[in-house]
């Protein structure tokens, strides 16, 4: 690993064990933010021509917010390494459900490390803020089956990090879970009255909770257990809202909605977002304090003010490996508690009669 | 369109309520006030549309022609309020500049005129005799009949397709219901309250409703109802009509498409290109979004490079329009990855960007495939002719209009258009043609009348002993 890189991922992972509820201020984000653009400036190549076409150097940068971003969309055609690609730890893949593995994002990580020790706070905080240990149940592939998915990681790091020895994963490669195994395992577990936090995403809860509402079964799992949820139901055969799922929880699980909790991924980022349900907060979206993430408007990338919709733009100081400043397409509100997050904008008529690239998605759906 | 540029997105035979109105933000300031026809309404306007049918018929249909001719100069003249309205109108609903507005209404109603519109009757009916009745065309005796009623669904059109439909229809004497696309009601609405000032009984036989697709009752039971429906949509909008007619509908589909063209080898107008790529700010069916540039490599960086100053100049001329929110958001994703992917790649160069108004992009792979829009178009290297069918196969479905420019070889030019016809093009046409077909146009290959008639067949002689049926 290239010396200045090292010395990088050593103070932010100093920065990381702060804590997720230990504030960064305004200055030392903005000083520690100009340290990471400084090396990916420096290291990327495509990403320094970028900039410089924008007239942005660190040299000229007048505060972290004028980092340029990278479209999300360029992690789907690029390796955006900054550093040596041969350094590359492991590279992270969207799981693509259209249009096939060539428009699967990517994403290059020269430290593994650096993406613990950024998502461990925030598992900490939001989803086991009052345990030790616990039985995580994962209903997501182990990651020594599928270690390009970066959820199957950052479990891994959940499990090491505070799983008791009942933890395990129940993903199958077919069924999604495998329902008898995963079932006779919470009832051992509900017979010791110890809480237990299941794990997947939305998709795999809806399969499994289905099946097991055809065979009739349920369980009222202990007090103090918890679910942690994400991902949503692009390309699935069976799309539910979360209002639905959360009362399949609740049905099959005896998990009140008040112990869900949504954790907010992209594969582009090594930080996550987490709901603060568990504390009694809201149903917002907020994130360590080493994640900021500012909404623009889509035409001009200006702020919004806040209370107004705009698109969701990320600078993520975990992401120090490839670019930190991430645009997506999807919109939100920044409210004084957490983020709104509203998806893509939806319903919008497209215009003409010409062909658009979501015709052609839809039509080579895999 | 009123003072506050809300559009009235209907226009309805005379007898007819409005009934309740209801409003549907188009973004940009541009709002359509639609009807919100229940089932009840929907029938009794059907019910009045078929109640014209017989006075239509009776009607010589070069007069129809002469009438709907009258009407369309209008939006030609520089002196009637009507075509100023009408350029104000498109500008604001469908988010194009005013030169673009003022060159999309005489473009389409250079066709709406009584000599093109006779001449369209020429292509196809020799004259439109058959449509008055029984003609003999010396081996056969024929007439033409419409439709009792046709459902015109006209999604996510450009701005007069919906007009145009409308004149097809009533030229074969078959009362229609438009229901033009967004971003072109306000023009449709105009066409339609001109003819009713021109011919009241003519104008009682079409009527022009916008409601938001797949909204209200009125759909299905239209759907249901209608002895054609004609669709102009994507493919969601087509495989739900599909699935909402009666089996013996019968449906005439024009589902979206992606053009693109060829530069041969010798010296090529590049504005007429960018014209090709940036009328109807590149939303058209017809629309340019890929070149071939017939040669090396290097030919291929020529042409981009020429293509993307005219594009430039052309934007000075004739500006990109507004674009919405998400519209723009999607094209900076596109366009900013392919600006990345040319700082990594000597294959890949990148010209203009999200705030040019245009972007030209030389792409390594050849495959045709769509772009993002918003004046975006990708110039590939085709190194011999006999290449492009490969690059084309992919979407040879969704295949129509070919423009070509850079050749002196009438010969390699009907070599090309004999391989591009092969593959799925249905129209080989000079840069400068690529925008407006003419009325007359072989419309996804085959003529936009025709489509909507049964010919009837008249045997005055009993068959000879031995013929057919024995």
């Amino acid at each position: 690993m290239n010396a200045a890189f090292h010395d990088l991922r050593d103070a932010l992972v100093r920065l990381f064990r702060q804590g997720a509820d230990t504030p960064i201020s305004d200055d030392d984000f903005d000083r520690v933010a100009r340290d990471v653009f400084g090396w990916q400036f420096d290291s990327n190549p495509p990403y320094r021509r970028f900039c410089e076409a924008r007239g942005v150097t660190p040299a000229t940068l007048p505060d972290w917010t004028g980092i340029p971003a990278v479209p999300a969309t360029a992690f789907k055609h690029l390796d955006l390494v900054s550093g040596d690609p041969a350094t590359v730890e492991r590279t992270f893949r969207t799981s693509g459900t259209t249009a096939g593995a060539t428009m699967r994002g990517r994403h290059p990580v020269p430290s593994l490390d650096l993406y613990r020790e950024a998502s461990l706070p925030g598992i900490r905080r939001w989803l086991v803020p009052d345990l030790q240990r616990l039985p995580v149940v994962s209903l997501v592939a182990d990651v020594s089956e599928a270690p390009e998915s970066s959820l199957a990681t950052m479990i891994d790091f959940a499990i090491s990090e505070f799983g008791s020895e009942a933890s395990a994963s129940f993903a199958d490669p077919v069924e999604g879970v495998r329902d008898v195994d995963l079932q006779r395992h919470l009832e051992m577990l509900a017979a010791t009255g110890a809480p237990v936090l299941i794990a997947g995403t939305a998709f795999a809860f809806v399969l499994w909770l289905d099946r097991a509402a055809a065979a009739g079964w349920s369980i009222e799992l202990p007090a103090g257990s918890r679910v942690m949820e994400t991902g949503g139901f692009k390309g699935r055969s069976r799309a539910v809202d979360r209002s639905e799922l959360y009362a399949m929880i609740g049905e099959r699980l005896g998990v009140p909605s008040s112990r869900i909790v949504n954790e907010y991924g992209m594969t582009e980022l090594l930080s996550q977002f987490w709901e603060p349900v568990l504390e009694g907060g809201p149903r917002r979206h907020v994130a360590a304090p080493w994640l900021r993430t500012r909404v623009v408007d889509p035409i001009d990338l200006s702020p919004m003010a806040p209370g107004e919709a705009g698109i969701l733009l990320h600078f993520d100081l975990a992401n120090a490996g490839s670019v930190s400043a991430v645009l997506t397409e999807d919109r939100g509100i920044l409210h004084p508690d957490g983020l709104e997050l509203l998806g893509r904008e939806a319903g919008a008529e497209p215009r003409g009669c010409s062909m658009t690239m979501e015709d052609f998605l839809e039509a080579n759906r895999t | 369109m009123s003072d506050h540029g809300i559009v009235e997105g209907w226009a309805l035979p005379r007898g007819l309520a409005v009934p309740e109105v209801a409003h549907r933000d188009l973004g940009g300031g541009a709002v359509i006030a639609w009807p919100k026809l229940d089932a009840v309404a929907a029938i009794r306007l059907v019910d009045r549309l078929r109640g014209t049918r017989d006075a239509l018929v009776a009607r010589a249909c070069r007069d129809v022609a002469a009438i709907l001719g009258t009407v369309g100069a209008r939006f030609l003249d520089p002196e009637d309020p009507l075509r100023r309205e009408a350029i104000d109108a498109v500008t604001s609903e469908a988010g194009v500049s005013a030169g673009m507005a003022d060159r999309i209404v005489s473009g389409m109603a250079r066709d709406w005129t009584t000599p093109r519109l006779l001449r369209l009757l020429d292509e196809e009916f020799g004259g439109g005799d058959e449509l008055d009745g029984f003609t003999d065309r010396g081996d056969r005796v024929v007439a033409a009949f419409g439709d009792a009623w046709s459902l015109h669904l006209v999604s996510g059109s450009v701005p007069g397709v919906a007009a145009t439909s409308l004149i097809r229809s009533l030229l074969v004497k078959t009362p229609v219901l438009v229901k033009p696309g967004a971003g072109d009601v306000a023009l449709t609405v105009l066409f339609a309250r001109a003819l009713s000032e021109a011919d009241a009984d003519l104008s009682d036989a079409c009527a022009v409703a916008y409601w938001p697709g797949g909204e209200g009752d009125a759909e299905a039971v239209l759907l249901a109802r209608a002895d054609r429906v004609v669709v102009y949509g994507g493919d969601d909008t087509i495989a739900s009509v599909r699935t909402r007619v009666a089996p013996a509908t019968r449906i005439v589909e024009y589902g979206h498409r992606i053009g693109f063209s060829v530069v041969g080898p010798d010296d090529f107008d590049a504005d007429a290109l960018a014209e090709a790529v940036a009328l109807f700010d590149q939303r058209g069916c017809v629309t340019t979004h890929h070149v071939f540039a017939l040669g090396s490599r290097d030919r291929t960086s020529t042409v981009a490079a020429e293509l993307a100053g005219a594009l430039e100049r052309l934007e000075a001329r004739l500006p990109r329009g507004r674009l919405r929110g998400d519209e723009v958001s999607a094209l900076r994703q596109r366009l900013e990855t392919d600006e990345l992917r040319a700082a990594t790649s000597d294959r890949v160069e990148f010209r203009g960007g999200v705030n040019a108004g245009w972007a030209v992009i030389v792409e390594p792979d050849p495959g045709l495939e769509p772009g993002p829009g918003g004046r975006t178009v990708r110039v590939v290297t085709a190194t011999r002719p006999e290449q492009i069918p490969a690059d084309l196969d992919r979407m040879r479905l969704r295949l129509q209009t070919a423009g070509y420019g850079g050749f002196t070889d009438p010969v390699a030019i009907t070599d090309l258009a004999e391989r591009l016809g092969r593959v799925g093009v249905t129209r080989v046409v000079p840069f400068a043609s690529v925008a407006f077909p003419p009325v007359w146009w072989l419309h996804d290959g085959a003529g936009p009348l025709s489509a909507l008639v049964r010919r009837v067949e008249l045997e005055s002689e009993p068959p000879e002993s031995g013929g057919r049926g024995d």
